[in-house]
């Protein structure tokens, strides 16, 4: 089956035999959720991180700026 | 009971993807084993994407003290995000897991628990001590998530199963859990561990409980190994109480489980069965003739020939046997 009738196969290759019974509805559906499952945790993670950062100990702040983004 | 748990796997999937299981619903046709692994491939998926975050937070561990973690944490950190990075920091700082993890709101943890990674729950499930694992238990059947509870449940310890029998009184929530419980083995373990009395306790407490509650029950009694049902089976439908027996028949044909109740019909020893026989939803002839239909292979036929035949002893007649 083509990856654009079935985009989710296409992306995650296994497991083929699952992923290969989904109706290229099914497929785009799962995928859209997929990639918006994916920005939506990274950005709750980095919103925490950013978060997190602001109560930390001011002492180790720096450090911690550092070690997470190298600055 | 197929169904219940294709169902659980789409909640699942659904819950992952933060979306409406009703509108993953088609994907039952894939059966529970597909929905199941295309679940793993896309929770392996969507955890990989965030491990590089994941690795670069982990390297504040040495910086923080446990106390600190446990403090920003729950002060800073929605338990959905906790939940999610928890496995990865739990891993890369094992040593550190249970302490942090003994510093937190069984509240806060529940929630959590509901996001981890399904990778990291076979490796530490079975670490975690009862004492931590006992409140949290309670509070996720308090909030009645017995989805996440049989996702743990399923890499308990016997230790655990013995502690847990001893602190958990919620005869509900233990059955609604297990009935989500992915591999009828260790389900089989679970109730094994936890005893023939409780299991009796829990049909109990079943037939007095809502129709929902004891259709589940029957679900679980039809998955586990015929010794470990029978009592809970007698109870069920080889009780005294003929009217309580007939309202279990009804909530079964009303949630089409038939099938099942006829497997376990066929588990009544012969004091047991006139019970069920006397049941006076049996006397009328069209429940009775639906039971029968739903009679699809040889065993159920035998199932349903054998109460045909206590109902015609009793004297009262039934539909027609062939």
């Amino acid at each position: 089956m083509s990856a654009e009738r079935n985009p989710l196969l296409a992306e995650l290759k296994e497991p083929h035999d699952v992923l290969s019974q989904l109706s290229p509805e099914e497929s785009v559906l799962l995928l859209g959720m997929l990639r918006k499952a994916k920005a939506t945790h990274q950005q709750r993670l980095d919103g925490s991180v950013e978060d997190t950062l602001k109560v930390l100990p001011r002492l180790i702040r720096p450090a911690a700026r550092k070690i997470l983004f190298g600055k | 009971m197929t169904d219940l748990i294709t169902r659980a796997q789409i909640a699942l999937l659904a819950d992952l993807l933060d979306a409406d299981p009703a509108a993953l619903a088609s994907l039952e046709h894939l059966g529970p084993e597909g929905v199941r692994a295309l679940h793993g491939a896309m929770s392996d998926a969507l955890f990989d994407s965030l491990a590089s975050v994941f690795a670069r937070v982990s390297k504040l561990a040495p910086l923080v003290p446990n106390g600190v973690v446990v403090t920003l944490a729950q002060k800073a950190v929605p338990p959905e995000v906790a939940g999610r990075a928890g496995g990865a920091l739990g891993l890369a700082h094992e040593d550190r897991a249970v302490a942090v993890l003994s510093g937190m709101k069984p509240a806060y943890l529940a929630v959590a628990a509901r996001y981890v990674d399904p990778r990291v729950i076979p490796h530490f499930a079975p670490k975690i001590p009862s004492r931590l694992l006992i409140p949290t238990a309670k509070e996720l059947l308090r909030r009645r998530d017995y989805l996440t509870a049989s996702r743990f449940v399923e890499y308990a310890t016997r230790q655990h199963i013995v502690d847990f029998e001893k602190a958990i009184d919620d005869d509900e929530g233990l059955v609604r859990t297990a009935a989500l419980v992915w591999r009828t083995d260790i389900l089989n373990d679970i109730l094994r561990v936890a005893g023939p009395g409780r299991v009796v306790r829990m049909a109990t407490a079943a037939r007095a409980g809502s129709p929902e509650f004891a259709v589940t029950m029957l679900s679980v009694l039809a998955r586990i190994d015929p010794e470990l049902a029978i009592p809970a089976v007698e109870e069920l439908l080889g009780n005294p109480d003929t009217d309580a027996v007939a309202s279990i028949l009804g909530v079964a044909e009303h949630e089409g489980v038939l099938v099942e109740l006829l497997d376990l019909a066929a588990l009544l020893t012969a004091d047991a069965l006139p019970n069920l026989a006397a049941a006076p939803i049996l006397r009328d002839a069209s429940f009775a003739s639906r039971i029968s239909g739903a009679a699809d292979t040889a065993s159920r036929r035998k199932s349903w020939k054998r109460i045909a035949r206590a109902i015609a002893a009793a004297g009262v007649p039934a539909t027609a046997v062939d």
